[in-house]
This record gives structure tokens, C-alpha cells and sequence, in this order.
């Protein structure tokens, strides 16, 4: 076999002997090499085959074989009966991308337990990693299912505009295709080969084949991500929609690497709560406490995963969101000033579950350990801090008044909306909520932990040091550069804000785990939760998934009564935003869907282990 | 003693950081800063 | 099992099993989420409606009115010209004032020399000048061009912004009042002879391509040089350009052509031009299809 023989080979063309650890970390380097490199060549290289250079340098831009884009009419649309169109679309849209969103999260946390459980030796961090790829496998198919149903929804109902982003998107279609040949391959050998590749050697094949999976699947997403970002700001065509640049300069507008890092990153986020909603399933319904303890655990592990990769999303949105701007003020203002601005109200309140949530499971975990007891005192401060921050993010700016109103109000804004209302405010509570629930996650992580270190007194001094000047920066950023200077100040100030936050959850990361050393470590009952604290398991993915439905709604608003923003017109009786009462209803539609299909796809998982006793025995 | 010079040196520390990092993030978008944190345009 | 472990295990217990309990308490979020988005104002964004306007009797007053209705709705200008200080708030300031003031200002390096004409420059041409104040130095200004897309106001519908401007402060409107013509359609009509023309110089003449187009004897460059046009095209696609220019347009060339030619020319007519300019493979006139006395006349 290749990877008995692989040490010698290796070994010869060296020219000295290498051991078999050496040999196959090299064979999982350039594994990961190759993965990378396929991501790359897709997103960094400009060179590429399919780029323009050819193309740019011809004077006459549209052609007969490079055509305007359409201008579309009541014939280019179709219906199903009297189903709306964009509905439907909408529903099937929205399921694809909540199953793609947890296929492509879990292949990426499930490598990383991997390697932990062969870093740690600890068997059950490999068992864990195995179950959450097994709750994988059925949503995979799924996907793909709702994939194929959203192209040939997008086909009838949409023809026009379809045969107008085929000109467009060409070939890469194909290679869509193509890597979901890949992905499936790479998919259904790294699952079913997990007992096969357990130990050693090929272990790290094993693991490398994890990575592969990761590579070629966040290929799918930017790839994907790109009809998106070139329906809200197209790039490589010209004024008329007639294609100019290579396929290169049509995927890399504006708009598509914030997309792509903001949906990575949310993705693993969102993953981490759904499998933290399975763990704590199974928790409740345990009939053992040592499985009651299994489970506490994976929940936890779950939970630390979705909070560790929301914590920066809102940075990633608000890149995103800044990108927007620059692209278009007239873009950004309509999502956040104009007639989408209480969507963002309404998000507040979901990001405000979230953490609420996050925080509410950190602090009923410390029951789990003694050493938390210390720390309770601080829980109260947290909360207020949660819980008011909450609130100033929450309150709306401008209201619909009537005259009467204006005149009974004596202005055009309350005097308390005014100020709490504009991004200023909301900056503050947003950073101190994050530094609230970083808190609460530092503590839950020292409560089992007695640190030894002879520096302890000056580490300590020094993060609270952080902490408190982090907070007061945070607070003056806000205030004085919010209300007592212009707009661009304004503006600028809230990445000193983002980046202050950021200090204090690096810094706290990092001091730490230089504490930690030869710190005596506390008994940790696992399974001592209450049942209240498991239930924020439960409530943390609804609130996501429900989030990400209201994004999507956002996004597609943006584009206003466009379907190629500035190119194509949407000419279709559904060509206006709908309003927001509406919309929940969409996305509530999509959401219990995906409640059903998730409480399928455990049913299925479970149903692998289930084996009937014989009737005679 | 030693007590209080841990917080003194941590809040200098912290301080530090912060005060720098203000003006650098700000200088970094062309909106530079007096030393006094106004806005120097 | 340890006796304080037995308030976990409260499956035993019976009751309400725990998929109910979960799946209730995860459906009823969603409905107070559902429930918060319906109690909030209800607003539709609607796309801009075609709306008909019969110039021929349009007055001032009507003009100007149609220019606030433009500014607050299909123009989305109080998007940013408001009171919270993204933009200047047009509607606060008295724009003929402020007009004049920006002109004096030693940093305008624009072209307007009267209001009327800033404002048409603010709009199509806005990082010409941007408001001290406003916008980060060094980059071009925030406001979209407003004759381009999204917004895309043609001439008309910008004349009457500019009108709305000028008179809500009490000043005369400058701009003049749109007819029913274009004026480049003005200088290219040509009352169309009740017989075919006698050949393809003719047919050009008479539709005005000389007006823009570089042909026989024209330098015009409003459009496309037609001189060597049969190297670059095909036959197909010179008579496609004549009778539906909008399908292909040159870069660096704007989309003014008239599209009626397919209503104006006679199919003998069309032919003769397509013939004529397939045979212009070159910057030196092809052999004339006429004799000589009666070359390219205009």
C-alpha cells in the first residue's frame, strides 16, 4: 500500500531517512497546499484563462455577440397558477441556503475537533466529530435537492432574466457543476472512511481529506456568491449590461469578497447552533446521566463554536455594509436610512436573543463547576449592561407621524429617539454587548481553573485594565465623535470602536492561555446544566435562522426594482418591496420548513443506529 | 504595594494602547487627530 | 444514580415529552418574531410608474410642480437631501441664494456660470464640485450622476427639477418649458418624398446620417465614423444598426440615435444605404453608385 511505501519514497528522494510522522504531516501539507491553491485560483489570481485582457482591448463594446442586457416585459414572466412567483422563489431560495449554510459549516468545525481529538489524544473529541459529519450527510442530499429546484423554479418562472445571467456567468455554470461532482466525492469518502483512517498514518490522511471537503466547498460558496453580488452591483459589463470583461472581472465586483467573508464566517456560526440544537435534544431526552454528560458536552462544544464565530460577524457585516456604501450611497442609505431602516430594528432584536441567549447558557453552565461561585457576582453587572445596550440598539429614529403627532411631539423626533436612535448609539451597545458576552465566556472558561502562575496579580489587573478603559473608549468614540463632530468623524470612529472590542477579545484570548499554564483544574460536572440553560440551545438557531432569512430579504430589497441592479429593470407585477409584515411571513414560512427538515435530518441520523430486535429473542 | 503598582503599570498600559490605536485607526481612514483627540480637519 | 442527579432526569418523570415541548417553544419564537414584524409600520417601496405628460399643454406652473413631485419621489433626492446632514438640505436652503454662493467659491472649478446651469451640472456631473463639508476628501463625490441608472432622469424631468429649484424661493424659472420635438430631431426631420430616393448618397443626406455619423463628406463625430464601416461589420448588422440602433451601442458614443428609421426609410431605400456602406471598407470613398454631377450634396 501507497502509505507504507510512501516513507521510503519520500525518505530516498530526501536523501535521508524521515519517520513515518514526518512523512505524512508532509503528505497533509501539501494536501492542504492543494486544497488552498484550488481556492485561490479561483479568488486571488487575476491571469486566469477566462479574464479579460483580450476582450478590454476591443474598442466597440456591445456586439451582436455581446448583446444588451433585455429590457424585460409581462411575456419574460411566468406563474405558477396564482402562486406569486417571487414567493415561491423566496421559500425554495431560502431553504437552499439555510442547508447549504449547514453543509458547508460543519465539514469546517468537524476537521478542527478532528484535529483536536489527535492533538489531545481524547477519543471522544473523534466520536463527536464522526456524529456531527453523520447529521451532515442527510442534509447534504437535501441541499442539493433544493438546489436543483430553485434552477428550474429560476428557469420557468424567470426565463428572460435566466438566459440573460447564462450570457453573463457562461461556462462558469459548469464548473458550478463541476465541483459539486468534487465536493460529493471528497464528501462520501471522508465520512465513510472515518474507521478505515483512524489511527496514525492515516489519520492524517484522513484529516486531509477534511480539509480538501473545506476547500472545495467554500469554492462553491464564493462561486455561488457571485450571481448574488452581480445582481446588486453588477462589475464586467458595461451601462447596458453588454459583457465586457472575462469571467474574472463579472465575479470580483465590488460587493463579492465582503459577501464571501461575511457567509464564511456566518456559516460557521450558524452551523454551530444547529448541531448545539441536536446536542441539546438529545441532552434532554437522555435516559442516563452519562449520556445526559455526552451530550452536555457536544452542546457546549457546539454553542463555544456558533459564539466564537459570531463574534466577529457583525464586523464582517458592517464591512459589508460599508462596501455598499461606497458602491452606492444611494444603496446604502435605502438599507439602513431609507424604507429598509426598521429591518435593522427588527434585526436588532434577534442579535439581541442571540447573545442574550449565548450569555444566558454561559451563566447556567457555571453550575456545571465549583469554581465558577466567584465569579457570580459579575453576572448581574453583565446582564444590566446586555439588557440596556438591548434596548438603546432597539430604539427606532424616525417614525411615521402624522401632523398632529409632529405637533404634540413638538419635532419631527422624540426627544429620546434622536439621539438613541442614529448609529452612534447603537455603535456603543453593539461593542459593549460583545465585550458583555466576552466576559461571560472568559469566566465561564476560568471558573474550572485555579490559576498558579507568580504574575496572576499583574495578569489580572491588566485585564480588568482592558476591559474598563476598552469600555470607557468605546463610550467617549461614540459620544463625542457621534454627536459633537461631523459625519465623516462619525463614520470613522466606530472602526476605532470595532477595533477596541477586537483588543479586548484578543488580548483576553492570549493572556489567558499564558495563565493557564500549570493552572490546577477543577472537577467539571458535566450534565449539571439546569433544563432552562439547555433550552438557549434551542432558542440560538431559531434566532439565526430567522436572521439569515431577514438578510436575505435585505439584500434582495436593496436592489429596489431591479433584478441587475442599474441594467435590468424588473418589470414583473411583483417588481416592489414588499412590506415587513409580509416578509416575516415569508420567512417564517422558511423557517418552520427548515425546522421540520432539521428535525428530519436528526430523525434520519439517529435512524442509522436504530436495529430492530429480532422477534424471537 | 506591589498590589498597587500592578494597577497603576496595568491602566498606564492600557491607556497606552487604546490612545494609540484611536489615533492610528483614525489617521488610517485620513481622518487625523490633535493630541487632544479632536479632529484635526 | 446519584440522588442529586434525579432532578435532571425528569423524562422518567413523564409528562410532556420533549420533542412537544422543544418543538412548541422553538414555533412560538418564530411567531413573536413574525408577531414584531407585523406590528411595525407596514410600508411597500414601489417601483417609479410611468406617468404620461402631454407637452404640448404643459405650463410652467405644472412644469415646476412636476419637478417637486420628481424630487421627492422617482429622483429619490431627499433620500440624502434632508435635515440630517448627509447632503444639503435643499428644501431648508433658498437654492438661488446658495447657488450664487457656491459659483463665488474660489475652490468651484466647474463649468455653470448661472444657477440654473449649476444645478444641471450638480446633477450629471456632481464630483465637479462637492459642498465643503460633505463627502471625504480625495474621493468623488457620494451623489450618483441622476441622468444615469438607477435614477436615470432624461432632460426633461431634470429641466423640471431645476425649475422646482429655482421657484420655490420666488425666483423665475430660467429653464425653458420642454415641446413636443427633441431638439437634435429638429435639425435631422426631413419631410420624406413621396418617391423613393435615387440611390444610397441620397438616402443618407436626406435622414440626416451626416448630421453625426462620418460619411462622404462629413467629419461629424456625434456618432460612429461610417467610413470604413463595411471592414467592421456585416451586412446584417449595418442594416440592424439602422433600424434598431439601441441593440448595439459603440463605446464612447451616447444612445441618441433615432430609432424610426424603420418607420421613415423605404425598404428600397434601407437596402441601398446597407449595399452602399458594406462597400465602405475603407477611409477612401468607394467608387459613387451616381454619376458625377451629382455627388454628395447636401
Amino acid at each position: 500500500m501507497l502509505h507504507n511505501r510512501l516513507p521510503q519514497i519520500v525518505s530516498k528522494m530526501a536523501g535521508y531517512p524521515l519517520s513515518n510522522n514526518q512523512v505524512v504531516t508532509l503528505s497533509q501539507t501539501v494536501l492542504t497546499l492543494l486544497a488552498l491553491l484550488l481556492m485561490m485560483s479561483l479568488v486571488l489570481t487575476p491571469d486566469i484563462a477566462w479574464s479579460s485582457s483580450d476582450i478590454a482591448k476591443v474598442t466597440e463594446t456591445a456586439t451582436i455577440d455581446h448583446p444588451a442586457a433585455p429590457v424585460l416585459g409581462p411575456k419574460d414572466y411566468r406563474q405558477i397558477g396564482s402562486i406569486s412567483s417571487r414567493s415561491f422563489v423566496w421559500v425554495i431560495a431560502q431553504l437552499h441556503l439555510f442547508l447549504a449554510a449547514f453543509v458547508l459549516a460543519v465539514p469546517l468545525f468537524v476537521t478542527v475537533i478532528e484535529w483536536i481529538g489527535v492533538k489531545t489524544g481524547d477519543q471522544r473529541y473523534d466520536d463527536m466529530a464522526h456524529e456531527f459529519m453523520k447529521v451532515s450527510m442527510t442534509a447534504y442530499s437535501l441541499t442539493a435537492l433544493f438546489g436543483g429546484t430553485l434552477a428550474f423554479s429560476l428557469f420557468l418562472l424567470y426565463p428572460t432574466f435566466m438566459a440573460y445571467m447564462m450570457t453573463v456567468f457562461g461556462n462558469q455554470v459548469l464548473v458550478y457543476a463541476l465541483l459539486f461532482f468534487m465536493e460529493s466525492g471528497v464528501l462520501y469518502v471522508y465520512y465513510y472512511s472515518w474507521y478505515a483512517l483512524r489511527y496514525g498514518n492515516k489519520k492524517y490522511v484522513h484529516l486531509s481529506l477534511g480539509v480538501l471537503l473545506n476547500g472545495v466547498g467554500t469554492t462553491l460558496l464564493f462561486v455561488a456568491n457571485a450571481w448574488a453580488t452581480f445582481m446588486m452591483a453588477p462589475s464586467g459589463v458595461d451601462d447596458t449590461g453588454a459583457v465586457t470583461g472575462g469571467i474574472w472581472d463579472i465575479m470580483r465586483g465590488p460587493l463579492w469578497n465582503p459577501l464571501n467573508l461575511h457567509r464564511f464566517v456566518a456559516n460557521i456560526a450558524f452551523g454551530g447552533a444547529v448541531v448545539g440544537a441536536y446536542a441539546g435534544y438529545k441532552m434532554l431526552s437522555a435516559k442516563t446521566m452519562a449520556q445526559r454528560a455526552h451530550y452536555d458536552w457536544m452542546g457546549y462544544t457546539a454553542n463555544f463554536i456558533a459564539v466564537l464565530a459570531f463574534l466577529p460577524l457583525p464586523f464582517a457585516g458592517y464591512y459589508l455594509m460599508a462596501e455598499i456604501y461606497a458602491y452606492s450611497q444611494q444603496m446604502g442609505i435605502t438599507a439602513m436610512g431609507g424604507i429598509l431602516a426598521w429591518l435593522f430594528i427588527v434585526q436588532a432584536v434577534l442579535i439581541g436573543t442571540i447573545l442574550l441567549s449565548a450569555n444566558y447558557y454561559l451563566w447556567n453552565g457555571m453550575a456545571r463547576c465549583e469554581g465558577a461561585k466567584r465569579y457570580m457576582g459579575l453576572i448581574k453587572y453583565i446582564a444590566v449592561t446586555l439588557i440596556v445596550s438591548f434596548l438603546i440598539w432597539v430604539t427606532p429614529h424616525t417614525l411615521i407621524l402624522s401632523a398632529k403627532e409632529i405637533a404634540t411631539l413638538g419635532g419631527s423626533h422624540h426627544p429620546w429617539l434622536g439621539p438613541f436612535g442614529i448609529m452612534p448609539a447603537k455603535n456603543i451597545a453593539v461593542n459593549l454587548m460583545l465585550i458583555g458576552t466576552f466576559l461571560s465566556f472568559q469566566l465561564y472558561r476560568r471558573s474550572d481553573k485555579v490559576i498558579t502562575v507568580p504574575w496572576a496579580g499583574f495578569g489580572n489587573a491588566l485585564m480588568v485594565a482592558i476591559y474598563l478603559v476598552a469600555i470607557a473608549n468605546v463610550i467617549f468614540l461614540g459620544v463625542y465623535y457621534g454627536y459633537f463632530t461631523n459625519t465623516v468623524y462619525k463614520v470613522g470612529s466606530s472602526v476605532a470602536q470595532v477595533v477596541s472590542t477586537l483588543i479586548v477579545i484578543i488580548s483576553g484570548v492570549v493572556i489567558d492561555s499564558m495563565m493557564f499554564k500549570g493552572a490546577k483544574i477543577l472537577p467539571v460536572k458535566w450534565g449539571y446544566i439546569s433544563n432552562r440553560g439547555v433550552y438557549a440551545l434551542f432558542a440560538l438557531p431559531i434566532a439565526f435562522t430567522w436572521l439569515m432569512a431577514l438578510m436575505g430579504y435585505v439584500r434582495s430589497s436593496v436592489r429596489t426594482h431591479w433584478h441587475v441592479y442599474t441594467i435590468m429593470k424588473d418589470n414583473s407585477v411583483d417588481n416592489f418591496i414588499p412590506n415587513i409584515g409580509h416578509a416575516g411571513n415569508m420567512m417564517t414560512i422558511a423557517t418552520i420548513s427548515f425546522l421540520l427538515l432539521v428535525l428530519f435530518i436528526f430523525w434520519v441520523a439517529s435512524l442509522g443506529d436504530t436495529k430492530q430486535a429480532h422477534p424471537n429473542k | 504595594m506591589k498590589v498597587i503598582k500592578n494597577w497603576l503599570l496595568s491602566f498606564v498600559i492600557a491607556f497606552a494602547v487604546f490612545y494609540l490605536m484611536d489615533h492610528a485607526m483614525m489617521s488610517m481612514q485620513s481622518l487625523p487627530l490633535n493630541a487632544d483627540m479632536t479632529p484635526a480637519q | 444514580m446519584i440522588a442529586d442527579e434525579s432532578r435532571f432526569m425528569t423524562q422518567e418523570q413523564g409528562g410532556i415529552p420533549v420533542f412537544l415541548k422543544v418543538l412548541s417553544f422553538m414555533v412560538l419564537m418564530v411567531l413573536v418574531f413574525t408577531g414584531i414584524a407585523n406590528l411595525l409600520p407596514q410600508v411597500e417601496g414601489q417601483a417609479p410608474k410611468e406617468v404620461k405628460v402631454d407637452l404640448g399643454t404643459l405650463t410652467m406652473d405644472a412644469y415646476i410642480a412636476m419637478g417637486e413631485t420628481l424630487f421627492k419621489g422617482k429622483g429619490t433626492c431627499t433620500l440624502c437631501h434632508n435635515n440630517l446632514g448627509r447632503a444639503p438640505d435643499i428644501l431648508a436652503l433658498n437654492m438661488m441664494d446658495t447657488a450664487a454662493e457656491r459659483l463665488k467659491d474660489p475652490n468651484y472649478k466647474g463649468d455653470a456660470k448661472d444657477s440654473e446651469n449649476y444645478f444641471h451640472e450638480s446633477m450629471i456631473a456632481p464630483s465637479k464640485y462637492i459642498v465643503p463639508g460633505f463627502g471625504k476628501a480625495g474621493d468623488p463625490s457620494p451623489m450618483p450622476k441622476i441622468n444615469k441608472a438607477p435614477i436615470g432622469l432624461s432632460d426633461i424631468e431634470m429641466g423640471a427639477i431645476i425649475a422646482f429649484l429655482q421657484a420655490k424661493d420666488g425666483a423665475q424659472p430660467t429653464v425653458p418649458l420642454p415641446t413636443e420635438t427633441p431638439a437634435i430631431a429638429e435639425t435631422t426631420h426631413v419631410a420624406e418624398p413621396p418617391k423613393p430616393a435615387a440611390n444610397a448618397e441620397e438616402v443618407l443626406t436626406k435622414n440626416g446620417c451626416t448630421a453625426c455619423h462620418a460619411v462622404l463628406d462629413s467629419v461629424a463625430s456625434i456618432g460612429p465614423s461610417l467610413k470604413a464601416i463595411g471592414a467592421r461589420a456585416t451586412r446584417e448588422e449595418i442594416r440592424t444598426s439602422i433600424i434598431n440602433p439601441s441593440a448595439v451601442i459603440v463605446e464612447g458614443f451616447a444612445p441618441i440615435m433615432p430609432a424610426n428609421f424603420a418607420d421613415k426609410m423605404m425598404v428600397k431605400e434601407l437596402e441601398m444605404v446597407v449595399d452602399f456602406l458594406a462597400k465602405s471598407t475603407s477611409e477612401v470613398a468607394p467608387e459613387s453608385s451616381i454619376d458625377t454631377e451629382k455627388k454628395g450634396e447636401k
